[in-house]
């Protein structure tokens, strides 16, 4: 712990600070869930994702100073998430693409009809998501599955508002056209 | 929602997310690992990793913010009262570990902490059997305290709870409800004030949910939000009434 630090409760939006460890402790903790959740609808697989929200907490504590307390956490972190998702891709776009989340294979003949329904819900959700790119991606996940309004997603992701409705739009056709089974 | 938005989803689309959502969980123990992993990278100290809310003031905390679970049946003390107003916010932790010490330092709390000791003093102390006035006064010694068994540590107490909590977690996401209740109801009875009880009654609200008792749900998360408002697990619980998580 950084002794002396001033809280971010008494920061002012863009001051420089590192947190208190018990603020990000309590950030972590409440967070770690939708950081790791956002990173695999990204399609960050499992056997990285640990490393990934590793990193998104790492970035967060490092430019703790340039976030806004007026503003919710949750859209900043996933802002964050983005960049690690898309920097993941750049690294690994020559490898053998990864199954998708959900994707994996997994014994339905044993498991619970509702463990089955919501495995395959998880593969159309996955399948369709699979054809969007990751800046889309990142836009339909935030609104349409975490309930992120559009001014929160652009401010976290640093784009204008027009763009996000833009991708939004994009997006969401495609997710329509994969949903009824059009190519 | 005002805004505009383009386009459309199927409607089968937030079913769909709904599925996914409990489908997609972390593993056991990746929230714990990812937690060690950050303290060495960024040279976090024990108040990140021993505890949620306030490292080696655990034990205070855990005192103060008896009640904050919110429907846990366990009821806050005067310093807890003031505590709980605040516990769970992002922002207020240090504020709150602050509290805590000067609640306790100056109400209800001290008279509380200093009857336990107390009654531990009188629970060590030898029994003296009053001497005939005329017989010399014998000084009593007392037999050796008794060894205390060795004390549950801070991380293990907060290990346990994590522990129950996260397969809890696990089985509401697999629909194992039945699991789920009886785990909350196993952290409620250990730890009733413990340092996750905001997440044990966040993750309540969120079985109800699940279990189709929306009006309960509704009902705990209306008191959650006057306990804490502005505790860092609201969005999640607003997800889950809004059926997202």
């Amino acid at each position: 712990m950084k002794k002396g630090v001033q809280s971010a409760a008494s920061l002012a939006p863009g001051a420089v600070a590192i947190p208190d460890d018990t603020v990000f402790a309590a950030a972590y903790d409440a967070e770690f869930e939708a950081v790791w959740l956002y990173l695999r609808r990204l399609g960050v697989p499992e056997a990285d994702v640990e490393d990934a929200v590793h990193d998104v907490f790492v970035v967060a504590h490092r430019r703790f100073g340039t976030y806004d307390p007026a503003r919710p956490l949750r859209p900043w972190l996933l802002g964050i998430a983005f960049r690690i998702a898309a920097q993941w891709r750049r690294r690994h776009r020559l490898e053998v693409p990864v199954a998708e989340p959900g994707a994996e294979v997994s014994d339905d003949a044993h498991a619970p009809d509702e463990v089955v329904a919501s495995r395959q819900a998880s593969r159309r959700l996955h399948a369709a998501l699979a054809r969007l790119d990751i800046d889309q991606r990142a836009v339909v996940v935030m609104h349409d599955l975490n309930g992120i309004p559009v001014p929160e997603i652009a401010a976290a992701l640093d784009v204008p508002l027009n763009t996000v409705y833009s991708r939004l739009r994009l997006g969401r056709a495609k997710i329509t056209a994969a949903l009824r089974g059009e190519p | 929602m005002s805004e505009r938005l383009p386009g459309d989803l199927p409607e089968e689309w937030a079913e769909l997310g709904r599925a996914e959502a409990s489908e997609l969980v972390p593993p056991p123990g990746a929230k714990d690992r990812v937690q060690r992993r950050l303290a060495v990278t960024l040279g976090l100290g024990a108040g990140f990793l021993a505890a949620t809310v306030g490292g080696s003031t655990a034990s205070a905390a855990g005192v103060a913010s008896a009640g904050a679970a919110g429907g846990a049946g366990a009821a806050g003390g005067g310093a807890g009262a003031t505590a709980t107003g605040i516990a769970g916010s992002l922002l207020a932790k240090k504020v709150l570990v602050m509290g805590i010490v000067a609640a306790l330092g100056a109400g209800g709390g001290t008279a509380v902490y200093l009857e336990v000791r107390s009654e531990r003093a009188r629970g060590r102390a030898p029994v003296v059997t009053p001497a005939p006035a005329a017989a010399p006064v014998a000084r009593p010694v007392a037999p050796p305290a008794p060894e205390p068994p060795p004390a549950e540590t801070a991380a293990d107490t907060l290990n346990e709870e994590r522990e129950l909590l996260d397969r809890a977690r696990q089985d509401i996401a697999h629909g194992v409800l039945r699991e789920a209740e009886g785990l909350l109801e196993r952290h409620a009875a250990q730890f009733p004030s413990g340092q996750h009880a905001e997440e044990r009654e966040a993750l309540v609200i969120r079985l109800l949910v699940r279990e189709g008792r929306e009006r309960e749900a509704r009902s705990r998360a209306q008191r959650f939000r006057q306990l804490h408002p502005r505790s860092i697990q609201l969005p999640g619980i607003e997800d889950a009434l809004r059926g997202r998580r």
